[in-house]
């Protein structure tokens, strides 16, 4: 490498670090006028200005997915981000930690979405269940009563190998001639991995990676993509601008 | 005198760029092009698809530059045989022509040696293009610098199903047993089994959603939404795309080694369990001679996946090649 290369390496990377740096200073300037836009619009986000919000969106995702990729200290983040998307008209949320620390303390992140459950709703707010998509097969996977929040906890063993683990019972099936060569489709393979956990409409990647980072894959199929930066950041303004977002896309499914 | 200074500032950037970590593998969902005729008052959606075409060529040219050895491209979904039969038609035309410029004039393929593949659902599409994607397969089928995979019929909840009925298919056929299906194996039956997991997938048009594209291969990919018309898609957008997988990359580096960990450790176990079914015997097999067991059955899983990948691969080249004249 010469000199005007080094030259050329330092000035590119200077010119895309102060762009970082005047992003990063936008960020930090808008963060601190939602931030003081959230004290002064919402004194704590109240039940009733969610409800006031929910209205302004022409559609609301059934089911949203959060990627987590850091090492949570708190789930107290976590649990807001929850509820509020319930709040905002969601009836599934699922949780996928790529690194899989959130189904081992499945007992402390259940307690704090309760208490946060508690804190927006009132002590009767509709009910919330934390589980597993193993502890979740037999729920009403859809929730289409809406009577009851669901909250899925994913690892990446929910991605890839659950669709390995589908194939290995096909092919069982097939060579025990209950299910027809024939008779292997999209549709069959769909219902099987589909059972428990739906497609999700809307995923949120938190914590500044551009990456799905081992989501089940055969789930993000036309699943409408965001990221923000890490929990401990989130305010409810970023939260709601996203669904606002979701709300004025357009799915043209190929067509 | 401006077009000079701007290639000379482009070459330099790019030169930048290669100092850092390139992209391996560049997967584009090409969107916008309809979208772009109807900004620009086209009248037909085909004027953009064929602007489209050309910005392929470009960004080809750039990848290539850059040191990308691999290019997957979105071309044409299964959901596309939707859209009106004029706009389906048409681009039926323009794979055709662009295919026979391929063979007599292109100098990007030729320079770079790149070979073309054609992935999805080929036998879906009408003889006469079929010939054509034949005929450009297997016209660039020596070539081994860089690779253009060109998904056309494609989706990829398709291709993953295809794969499973290839493994049940082996299994029947005596070649595989239900245990010996895996990640690896999965991977290797799709339709981009020759290639590594594209490092970074760019979709234009502001749209944020993969569309069916690649799933499974890109769970560990650096993912660039960009809001711009595929045909305005720029040297710039490319770089800015390159610049923020730069990045992320020791992070995503990270997440891969994390997810080969669990996927051996899963293989393992794998074997370790089939080999404990097939013990016979009252206890359990002391503890050096269980190791020795699983990699004795892991050695001959490995075989029987690399005979039955093997005899996949041969019968999907002898499809294409079959529909090629001797020459």
């Amino acid at each position: 490498m010469g000199f005007a290369d080094i030259l050329a390496a330092l000035c590119l990377h200077g010119v895309h670090g102060v762009t970082r740096l005047k992003a990063s200073a936008t960020y930090a300037f808008t963060w601190l006028c939602s931030f003081l836009l959230y004290v002064v619009k919402h004194k704590g986000t109240k039940l009733e200005s969610i409800t006031c919000d929910v209205k302004t969106l022409t559609k609301i995702p059934l089911h949203t997915t959060f990627i987590v990729q850091e090492k949570l200290e708190s789930f107290e983040d976590l649990a807001r981000a929850v509820t509020w998307t319930f709040a905002l008209g969601g009836h599934v949320v699922s949780v996928y930690d790529s690194k899989g620390n959130l189904k081992k303390d499945l007992a402390r992140l259940r307690t704090a979405i309760v208490l946060q459950q508690e804190k927006l709703f009132g002590a009767a707010g509709p009910a919330v269940q934390v589980a597993t998509l193993q502890d979740a097969e037999g729920f009403d996977a859809l929730n289409k009563t809406g009577e009851l929040f669901l909250v899925l906890v994913l690892s990446p063993e929910d991605g890839r190998q659950h669709i390995v683990e589908t194939a290995v019972g096909v092919c069982k099936a097939v060579l025990q001639n209950r299910v027809k060569m024939e008779d292997i489709n999209i549709d069959l393979i769909d219902r099987k991995l589909t059972a428990t956990l739906t497609e999700p409409s809307l995923a949120i990647v938190f914590g500044g990676l551009q990456c799905s980072l081992g989501y089940p894959p055969w789930h993000l199929r036309v699943t409408e993509i965001h990221f923000l930066p890490v929990l401990r950041k989130l305010v409810y303004q970023d939260l709601y601008t996203v669904f606002q977002k979701y709300a004025s896309c357009q799915q043209r499914l190929g067509t | 005198m401006g077009d000079n200074t701007s290639s000379w500032f482009r070459n330099v950037c790019c030169r930048v760029l290669r100092t850092g970590v390139v992209p391996k593998h560049v997967a584009i969902i090409m969107d916008g092009n309809r979208r772009f005729a109807k900004k620009m008052h086209y009248g037909k959606a085909f004027q953009g698809h064929v602007l489209g075409f050309e910005k392929l060529k470009e960004t080809l040219q750039w990848c290539l530059d850059l040191g990308v050895t691999e290019v997957t491209v979105y071309a044409f979904s299964i959901e596309n045989f939707k859209r009106s039969k004029e706009e389906v038609d048409g681009l039926m035309e323009l794979t055709k022509q662009k295919i026979a410029y391929l063979l007599e004039e292109s100098d990007v393929i030729a320079k770079h040696q790149v070979r073309v593949r054609a992935l999805g659902d080929l036998r879906r599409l009408p003889d006469d293009v079929l010939q054509f994607i034949a005929k450009g397969v297997n016209y660039t089928k020596n070539n081994a610098r860089a690779f253009l995979n060109v998904c056309y019929a494609y989706t990829s909840r398709h291709e993953m199903t295809e794969a499973i009925k290839e493994m049940v298919t082996g299994a029947q056929d005596g070649l595989l047993y239900p245990s010996d299906i895996s990640e690896d194996l999965i991977e290797q039956c799709l339709y981009t089994g020759d290639s590594p997991p594209p490092d970074l997938v760019v979709r234009t048009s502001g749209e944020v959603r993969l569309s069916d594209f690649l799933l499974w291969q890109s769970t560990y990919s650096h993912l660039c939404f960009q809001d711009v018309l595929w045909p305005e898609f720029s040297v710039w957008h490319f770089f800015s795309a390159v610049l923020s997988y730069q990045h992320s990359f020791a992070s995503i580096q990270e997440a891969r080694r994390e997810d080969r960990e669990r996927r051996d450790k899963q293989q393992y176990e794998s074997d370790l369990r089939s080999v404990l079914d097939q013990w016979q015997g009252i206890n359990v097999p002391e503890a050096s001679l269980l190791e020795q067991m699983v990699k004795e059955h892991a050695e001959r899983r490995g075989q029987r996946q690399r005979a039955f990948v093997e005899c996949m691969r041969t019968r999907r080249v002898q499809f294409l090649e079959q529909l090629c004249p001797a020459s």
